[in-house]
C-alpha cells in the first residue's frame, strides 16, 4: 500500500488509506441519521448530476427531463493519521441503482438498515450486495416506541445466510452506530481469514 | 404558444433570448402559467439557476481519464497561477487540496457536483497543478491487519 502514500517534503500529511463502507436501506430507514451520528465531520452531502442516462429510468411522461440530481450523504472517521473510514449513504431511490456500482467498487462492506415496520424496503439492498458478493450486516433500526423483533426473526424474514450478522441498534446513538461498524469490520475479517484458510 | 411580452419568462432583454432559445440540446420545459407571479416557477423542481455543467463548458468527462471518488488530491502549488483557462472553481480546488483531500470531500466542501469536480480536477491534472493518488485496486482483498486496526480504532472512539 506504500504506493498510495507520498513521502514528499514531510511538511504535509501523507496520503491516508481510505476505506469505504456503504450505508444502505430503504427510504427513511435512518441512513442519513447513522452517517451523521458517527461521522467526525459535519455530515456532508454531495450531489451527482446525471445527464441523459439511457434506460436507467422510466422517463415516460417526463421526456423533456434530461438531468436529475442525486444527493449522497457521506461522513468520515479518522482511525489513525494514515487510515480513514468513509461512510456513504447510498441513494435511496431504486432508479439510482447504477450509481451503486461505483460506490460499491472496492468497498469494505455495507450496513443494510432495516425498519421492521417496512422490512421489505431493504430487500433490494440485500439482493444487490448478495449478488455482488459485498459483505454486509443487517442493522435493525429500533425506534423507541416500536415493537422489537428479535434478530433471529428478522434474519428468517429476510432469508439471510446464517453467517450474516443481524444487530439491533438506534441509529441516533453514536456508540450504537459505531458498534454496528465494528460488527461489520469483524465480519469482513472473519470472511477474509476463512477465504485465506480455504486457499 | 404565442409569445406574450408580459409572460413571466421574458427576462426583459431587448429582443432578448428566452431560455428556450438557448438551443434545444439541454433545456427543461418550463411550466408556464401567466397568472402566477414572475419567478414563481423557480421552485425546487426547477433545479439550479445556473446549470452545473456550465462551469465545465458542458464537458462531462475529465481529460486524462476517470478517477475514484476516494482518490486523494494533492495540490502541487499553494495557489494556482492566474490563467485564462482557469475558472474560480479551479483555484478553489487547488486551494482546498494543499492537504491531501479526497475527491468526494472536495465536491462537498465546494458544493459542486462530483461530475463537475472530476472534470475540473482533470484540467488541473493536465496543467500539472495537482497530483491524484488512486486508492488500492478494488480487486485487492482488504488486509486483515488493516481491518484489525480499524476495529481497534473504532473501539477507541
Amino acid at each position: 500500500m506504500d504506493s498510495v502514500r507520498s513521502d514528499r517534503d514531510g511538511t504535509r500529511s501523507r496520503i491516508p488509506v481510505a476505506l469505504k463502507i456503504l450505508i444502505a436501506g430503504g427510504f427513511g430507514a435512518g441512513k442519513t441519521t447513522m452517517v451523521g451520528s458517527v461521522s467526525e465531520i459535519r455530515p456532508l452531502q454531495t450531489e451527482e448530476v446525471l445527464t441523459g442516462v439511457d434506460g436507467a429510468d422510466d422517463t415516460s411522461g417526463v421526456e423533456g427531463k434530461r438531468t436529475t440530481t442525486v444527493t449522497m450523504d457521506f461522513g468520515r472517521i479518522t482511525i489513525t493519521e494514515d487510515l480513514q473510514l468513509y461512510l456513504f449513504g447510498t441513494p435511496g431511490q431504486d432508479r439510482f441503482w447504477f450509481l451503486w456500482d461505483e460506490l460499491s467498487q472496492g468497498a469494505l462492506g455495507a450496513v443494510v438498515l432495516a425498519d421492521t415496520r417496512r422490512l421489505a424496503d431493504c430487500f433490494p439492498s440485500i439482493d444487490y450486495f448478495e449478488q455482488r458478493g459485498t459483505p454486509f450486516v443487517v442493522a435493525v433500526n429500533c425506534f423507541d416506541s416500536e415493537r422489537r423483533f428479535g434478530g433471529k426473526a428478522v434474519a428468517k424474514a429476510l432469508d439471510l445466510d446464517p453467517d450474516v450478522p443481524v444487530v439491533e441498534f438506534d441509529a441516533r446513538e453514536p456508540l450504537a452506530a459505531r458498534n454496528v461498524l465494528i460488527e461489520l469490520v469483524e465480519y469482513v475479517a472473519r470472511r477474509q481469514l476463512l477465504a485465506a484458510g480455504a486457499r | 404558444m404565442p409569445a406574450d411580452p408580459r409572460a413571466p419568462h421574458d427576462w426583459g432583454g431587448q429582443g432578448g433570448q428566452s431560455p428556450r432559445d438557448w438551443g434545444d440540446r439541454d433545456t427543461v420545459p418550463l411550466r408556464t402559467d401567466p397568472l402566477r407571479a414572475p419567478h414563481d416557477w423557480m421552485d425546487q423542481d426547477a433545479g439550479p439557476v445556473v446549470r452545473p455543467y456550465a462551469v465545465t463548458q458542458g464537458r462531462v468527462a475529465p481529460s486524462g481519464g476517470e478517477f475514484d471518488l476516494l482518490a486523494f488530491v494533492v495540490a502541487t502549488v499553494p495557489d494556482a497561477p492566474p490563467a485564462p483557462s482557469l475558472q474560480p472553481e479551479h483555484h478553489a480546488l487547488v486551494g482546498a487540496a494543499w492537504e491531501p483531500t479526497s475527491v468526494v470531500e472536495l465536491a462537498s466542501k465546494l458544493d459542486l457536483s462530483i461530475g463537475v469536480v472530476r472534470v475540473l480536477l482533470g484540467d488541473l491534472r493536465s496543467a500539472g497543478l495537482i497530483s491524484l493518488y488512486e486508492p488500492p485496486a478494488a480487486s485487492q482483498p482488504h488486509d486483515v491487519d488493516v481491518l484489525k486496526a480499524v476495529v481497534n480504532g473504532l473501539r477507541a472512539l
